[in-house]
């Protein structure tokens, strides 16, 4: 009996999600310390990567206030729940993200920390996932 | 530098070194093009995007700036996946392919179409271990299944619950739709807490959020895949599933948190439930009804088994499934008779011949070996 199928399954959902917001983050990081020209980021990179994030920041708030059910955004929601920050602050400072994303200007460097924390929790699903694979 | 941009970068080197390696090792596989076109792009593919992995990598070490470190070691680990998908899995199963396994991988794929999953485009089949599939390649999934299974009808409709997660991976539709049939369910038994002490209540709403947590999405495809395998094969899969049931001779009530997979009786359950009612009441139908219910009578069930997996939800996970499963195309399995008189033929239909097998093993198990040898030898000719 064989838990190779629906783990793979997971980490791979897990890994096309993580890769496409690390670039995303990696892209506006760039943008926001002023080295985008240097690293031959477009502006339309930019803006693309911000797309990116708004719609998955905003699919994770209609997760938290339980206006949506999805599967893929279960876990993370569950570890924002459970973890020590309230929800609440993690409602306001998403909901503040968001609408940084909006606008077409520079991120504030004040933000990057909350992408950071929520990347973090997907890593911390998928670096979970890859060891009980290698356990198995 | 600092030590962690230090550590990136040995990393860094070590994946360009693995990657450049896996290259080659394709490469040098003899005809791996002719043999499997599909799988040889996909592998191309995973290959590449591992390769943009690694660049992204490598641009976070040279941009030298410690907020991104933590990006940096994501991508260590997506890397890392990359390297059990293609260095772990695939390429110790195309470099030993077998003849054997051309074969079995043969009847899989055709098996796999005629159950809906019209995107696979080849299966790779490795006879080395027990029945698993990794499906990370998405048109090329790599299926395990053990070394007997060549020479045997018996145990192959497993087979079918590991084409269940490919499906599961396919639809996201599917996968939202499972996660709100179990929120619903809790959150309507949330409401139903009644006149009691607010301890008690908080103990009761401490246990239903347990019991939610636990419908994880990977017990959902693991569920998803028993009802997924059962509709296309039909009551073959319910004795596959009751038969791996009673040798694992586990508690069939016990939830057990550290494994993805549903307690057996739910499993079983599922796989009732998802039968039409003329299958239930066919012979194997009724045959494994009875097994199960020799198996189970005299052990008994527990609090959180009857909170986590009771039937209502195990009904409403049921419908909600097969209702997709219809909607989207994965075709029912229609027979409820059988034939054991039929001729061994090239193009039989694998899911009724299962079906079949399973009805000749109850009815005449001494014959069974002599009977099930030319369907074998037709099926993987």
């Amino acid at each position: 009996m064989s838990s190779l199928g629906s783990l793979a399954g997971k980490a791979e959902r897990e890994q096309r999600l993580l890769t496409r917001l690390n670039n995303a983050v990696i892209t506006l990081e760039v943008d926001a310390l002023g080295k985008a020209k240097d690293l031959q980021v477009t502006e339309q990179q930019v803006q693309q990567s911000r797309r990116e994030l708004g719609d998955f920041i905003d699919r994770l708030r209609a997760e938290l206030d339980e206006r949506q059910a999805s599967a893929d955004l279960r876990s993370l929601a569950f570890r924002i729940r459970t973890g020590i920050k309230p929800l609440q602050d993690w409602q306001e400072d998403l909901a503040d993200l968001s609408n940084q994303l909006t606008v077409p200007q520079p991120i504030r460097i004040e933000a990057l920390p909350i992408l950071e924390d929520v990347l973090s929790l997907l890593d911390t699903e998928f670096t979970d996932d890859l060891k009980h694979l290698y356990a198995r | 530098m600092p030590t962690a941009l230090l550590y990136l970068s040995a990393k860094a080197s070590e994946f360009s070194s693995t990657l450049n390696w896996l290259s080659d090792q394709f490469r040098s596989i003899p005809d791996f093009h002719n043999r499997h076109p599909h799988l040889q792009r996909q592998v191309d593919s995973q290959l590449q995007a591992a390769r943009a992995r690694l660049a992204t990598l490598m641009q976070i070490v040279q941009l030298n700036s410690p907020a991104l470190v933590p990006r940096g070691l994501s991508f260590v680990n997506q890397l890392q996946f990359d390297v059990y998908i293609l260095s772990e899995n695939y390429l110790p199963a195309i470099r030993n392919e077998s003849e054997h396994e051309v074969q079995f991988g043969a009847v899989a794929l055709a098996a796999a179409r005629r159950c809906g999953l019209a995107d696979v485009q080849e299966i790779l089949a490795s006879l080395s271990r027990g029945h698993a599939v990794l499906p990370a390649l998405p048109d090329c999934p790599l299926l395990f299944a053990p070394p007997h299974q060549r020479f045997t009808l018996l145990d192959l409709a497993a087979m079918y619950h590991e084409f269940g997660h490919i499906a599961f991976r396919k639809n996201a539709v599917i996968r939202d739709a499972l996660t709100k049939v179990v929120a619903d369910h809790f959150g309507a038994l949330q409401q139903l807490v009644g006149f009691v002490t607010p301890a008690e209540r908080a103990e009761r709403l401490k246990q239903i959020n347990r019991a939610t947590e636990y419908w994880s999405v990977g017990r959902l495809d693991e569920l998803f895949s028993d009802i997924f395998a059962t509709h296309v094969v039909g009551p073959a899969h319910y004795y596959s599933c009751v038969d791996i049931a009673m040798r694992y001779s586990d508690d069939p009530y016990r939830v057990n948190i550290t494994d993805v997979h549903p307690p057996f009786s739910a499993r079983v359950t599922a796989c009732l439930v998802t039968l039409p009612p003329e299958q239930q009441a066919s012979d194997v139908g009724q045959l494994c009804a009875r097994l199960w219910q020799g198996y189970v009578a005299a052990r008994p069930t527990n609090a959180d088994f009857r909170l986590f997996c009771d039937d209502p939800l195990l009904g409403d996970l049921v419908t909600e499934s097969v209702s997709r499963l219809v909607s989207l195309g994965y075709p029912q399995y229609q027979r409820t008779g059988y034939d054991l008189q039929r001729q061994p033929t090239a193009n039989m239909n694998l899911e009724e011949l299962l079906n079949d097998s399973v009805q000749m093993v109850f009815c005449c198990p001494a014959a069974y070996p002599t009977w099930e040898l030319p369907f074998v030898q037709a099926i993987f000719a």
